[in-house]
This record gives C-alpha cells, structure tokens and sequence, in this order.
C-alpha cells in the first residue's frame, strides 16, 4: 500500500532553515541527490531501501502502530482482571471508593491531555521544520510527565502510610481453602483492634498525612538537589559547546522539578481537601481546626463503622499493578522524549525526516489513552 | 509559520502547496484543530467527575466508560492522525480492539455462568463455619 503511494518528488531544499547547506542541492534532479546518500543512519537522506522520504515514513508508522496494537493487547490483560474481578465482588469496589482521591486524579487526566496536546504541537513543529517549536514542545511534555509522576508518588506514599498495600502485604494471606472457615473471627478482631485504637477514620488519615508530608518533603529535597546538580552540569556542558550532553541534563532538571513541583502540589491540595489539619500545630488556629475536625469526624463516622470487605487487598493489588505499569510506560517515554529533545536541538530532524517524533508522539498519546479508561475505572467508579 | 526561512521560489511543494502550513510527506495538524480537541477533553474529563458524583447505579459504568470512549476516539483520531493517515493504521488498532472485546467479554461471560456455584460454596461455608 504504501510503496504504492506515489511518492512526491522530495527535493531537500528550501524546506528546512537549519540545514543551509541543502541549498547546494537546490536544483539538483532529487534522485541523483539521494543516489550518492546510502547511510540509513543519515539523517540527510533516506535508507537506500526505500523508494522515498515518505515510503520510510509510512513504513516506520505501520511498524510503530503494530507496537501500539501489541500494547493494547498488552494492557488488556490487566483490564480483563479488573473486569473479572471487579463483576465478581462489587462490594469490594464500593468500599475501596473513599481511598482513591478524585481531584489528584482529575488533575493527573488533564496534565496527561495536555502533554498529548504539546506532543501533537510538537510533531506540527517538526513537520513545520521549527526547531525551537519543537524542543520547546517536547520539554512541557517531558515536564508534564515529571508532574504525573510527582502526583502519583504522593498518591503511593500516602496509600503506604496508610498500610494500604497490595493483597498480602499487611495482613495474612486468606488462601486455599481457610478463607471460609474463620470470617467471624476476623471480623471481631478488626472491630476489636478499631475500638482499641480508638482512631477515627479521618484522624488516621490526617496522621497518614502529616507522615506522607515528612517522606515526601525528603523527596523534594533529593530532588532540588539533583536539579540543582544537573543545572551546574548543564551550565558547564553550555561552557563546553557540548550541546548535546546540555539539553540531556537540561531534561533531567525539567524532571526533577516536575517531580518536586508535583509532589509539593499534591501535598497542598490534600492539606486543602481534608481541613489543613496539618495546621494543627499552630495553636492560635486550634479553636477553628477543632471545629473542622468534629465536622469531619462525623461525617466519617458512618463509614468507620464500616468493615473492610474480605479481599480489599486484591483491589489494591489491581490498582498497583495498573498504574504501576502505566507508570512504567511514563518513565519509557520520558528517556525516549529525552533523547528525542536532544535529537530535536541538534536539528536532526526536518520536514522530510521527522519519523522519531511522530512514532513517539504515538506512543505518547496511547499512554494518554490507557489513562483516560484507568481515571474513570479506578478513581470514579465506586 | 514565522520561523520559516524564506522559501526558495524553485521548490515545487511551496509553489503548488496550500499555504504554511504544508508538509511534503504528511499531512499537519491545524492550530485550532489541536486545541479543540484538547478543550473537549478537558470538558468530557470535568463531565465524567460530575456525573460521577451522582448515584446512577448500574449506569454509573455504562456513563463513565461512553465518555472515556469518546475521548480516546478523539485522541486517536485527531491527535494520533488516523483521520487523514492510511487506513490500514486505524484497522490494525481496531482489529486489536475488538480481540480485546473478545477476551474480555469471553472472560466475564464465563465468570457470570460459574457465579451461581461458587456463591453457593461460599455460603455454605460461612454456614459451617458459624455452625462449628
């Protein structure tokens, strides 16, 4: 199909501002151009095994949506689970509903949307031959990526000093057999231990929080200090007309700040959610914070009566496994997005060869769209 | 666009091409194009948290996942290209879709046709265990 495509006549001049020495070729007939550039690895011409720039291009995207179909069969493995297991304990998912924060995860969705939308512009500025459109496009899709990742860590170490783990992480596996035999035993020592601690659901909470504040302010300090490192590096490598080596650290210090700037942001909207009773050591706000926190308690009341379903544990192994992975593909794209911004500065890419950038802007937007079924699925749905 | 350097008057795909915005071997997305896309996602994302705030029971499900529906049809088809690409590309991603309906909708189908049976075990050993 696509060696059918006529290829257009692609002649190398004029297209693209960076490279000047194209116009040396100007007027050259394009295949006596092209007969004498046999390097596949050449940016200045296309693979000796291909017609033209546009048959290389439609055979890497076919190839790159053969990968994308792969990861969607991929993923769905995970989808089937959540389905199955999902129609056969209902109840486990309704309970599991008030642990998930929706506006964390309503916020992750939109930085995702837009990092699709930056990527999209991104791979425009490529076929435009805009180099500095395009690093530019590519560095907030790099720093969007650092922003989620910096969300979901706050949303791990809050669910970690909860003790909310996967299935068999904090509590006995219940397996082959004597799941069935003591469930009345382990209901009364959960109510025993609930009563004996004395805790509301709201306070272990707002403990969880304040411990979930301590771990992640050591994160953002590691991460300052490696975006600071890395902008030294950065600003020596700039020194050393090493251009290449600058915008790689230029990108790890967009992601360590995204990090920070996620995981403090994330921080500030939970203090903002449950009533700031971090606040509460101030001691001229503890007549407000005590009113709030009644408030509170009360409204969790209900639901601390509550027992955790049997099996609460394998809706978070689910949750785990799924973003999880989902996070894995996030960390894949932000090496491939750094290699490709370097790429980009060095002006490898032009109107003719931009293949790199719109087969990652592929793989951007699918780990865009695992996201937008994961959000309603695990945050919304209860 | 701005940052274009001055076109040479002899290349063909300027002279015959539809403006700016042109490229030799694909097509380019418009500005405003991208950015309606990218305002109805953010709107269909605010629709799916509103109306998950309301109890709507067994449509809960079916709501949520018509709206993440639609927003990956525009993903894929706006973003990802596959409205002006070759069609083969949007075939190979609905031919894994629809094995991915296959799998799933197989796995539940079976699990609903054991539930029966395996919800009458459990009670019965809840029975015995209270019994005992």
């Amino acid at each position: 199909m696509s060696a059918a495509a006529p290829a257009p006549p692609t002649g190398e001049s004029g297209l693209d501002p960076d490279r000047s020495h194209h116009s040396e070729h100007g007027d050259a007939d394009g295949h006596g151009e092209h007969a004498h550039v046999h390097d596949p690895h050449s940016p200045h011409g296309h693979a000796h095994h291909f017609e033209s720039w546009r048959q290389q291009f439609d055979a890497g995207k076919l190839g790159m949506w053969l990968f994308l179909a792969q990861e969607v069969l991929f993923f769905s493995g995970l989808f089937c689970l959540y389905a199955v297991y999902r129609s056969l304990h209902p109840e486990v998912w309704e309970y599991a509903d008030r642990f998930l924060s929706v506006p964390h995860g309503a916020f992750n969705t939109a930085v995702l949307l837009f990092s699709s939308l930056t990527m999209a512009w991104g791979v425009r500025c490529a076929m435009l031959g805009q180099r500095i459109g395009l690093t530019g496009c590519i560095a907030a899709t790099l720093f969007c990526a650092a922003l989620f990742l910096g969300v979901k860590s706050f949303e791990y170490t809050e669910k970690a000093h909860l003790h909310i783990l996967w299935a068999g992480a904090t509590e006995e596996p219940v397996m082959g057999g004597t799941r069935y035999d003591t469930p009345l035993v382990d209901v009364t020592d959960q109510v025993a231990e609930a009563e004996a601690s004395s805790l509301t659901f709201a306070e272990r909470e707002s403990a969880a929080l304040e411990a979930t504040d301590v771990t992640l302010g050591k994160i953002s300090v590691g991460c300052a200090i490696v975006a600071l490192v890395l902008m030294v590096g950065a600003g020596l490598c700039w020194k050393l007309k090493a251009n290449g080596w600058m915008v790689g650290l230029a990108a790890g210090v967009l992601c360590a700040i995204g990090m920070l700037v996620g995981a403090e942001g994330s921080m500030l909207l939970a203090h903002e959610m449950h009533g700031d009773h971090a606040g509460g050591e101030h001691h001229d706000g503890e007549a407000h914070d005590g009113h709030v926190e009644t408030a509170h308690e009360m409204l969790e009341a209900e639901s601390d009566v509550e027992i955790p379903p049997d099996g609460i544990g394998q809706f978070f192994s689910i949750y785990y496994v799924m973003t999880g992975l989902h996070a894995v593909h996030i960390l894949a794209g932000m090496v491939v997005l750094t290699w490709l911004m370097i790429r980009a500065y060095r002006g490898d890419f032009t109107p003719d060869y931009f293949g790199p950038v719109d087969f990652v802007g592929l793989y951007w937007h699918l780990v865009d769209l695992v996201w937008i079924y994961l959000f309603p699925l695990l945050y919304l749905i209860g | 666009m701005a940052s274009h350097a001055e076109p040479s008057p002899l290349d063909p795909h300027l002279v015959t091409g539809h403006g700016h915005d042109h490229n030799p071997i694909a097509h380019v997305m418009p500005k405003w194009m991208l950015i309606a896309v990218f305002s109805a996602l953010l709107a269909l994302t605010a629709a799916t948290v509103y109306f998950a705030s309301f109890e709507l029971g067994n449509y809960e499900v079916l709501v949520a996942m018509s709206i993440a529906t639609v927003k990956a049809v525009l993903v894929a088809t706006f973003f990802m290209h596959l409205k002006y690409d070759n069609p083969l590309n949007a075939a190979i991603l609905l031919f894994s879709l629809i094995f991915v309906g296959l799998f799933i909708g197989l796995s539940i189908l079976d699990t609903q046709s054991y539930r029966g049976d395996v919800d009458e075990w459990r009670a019965n050993q809840a029975s015995e265990a209270a019994g005992d």
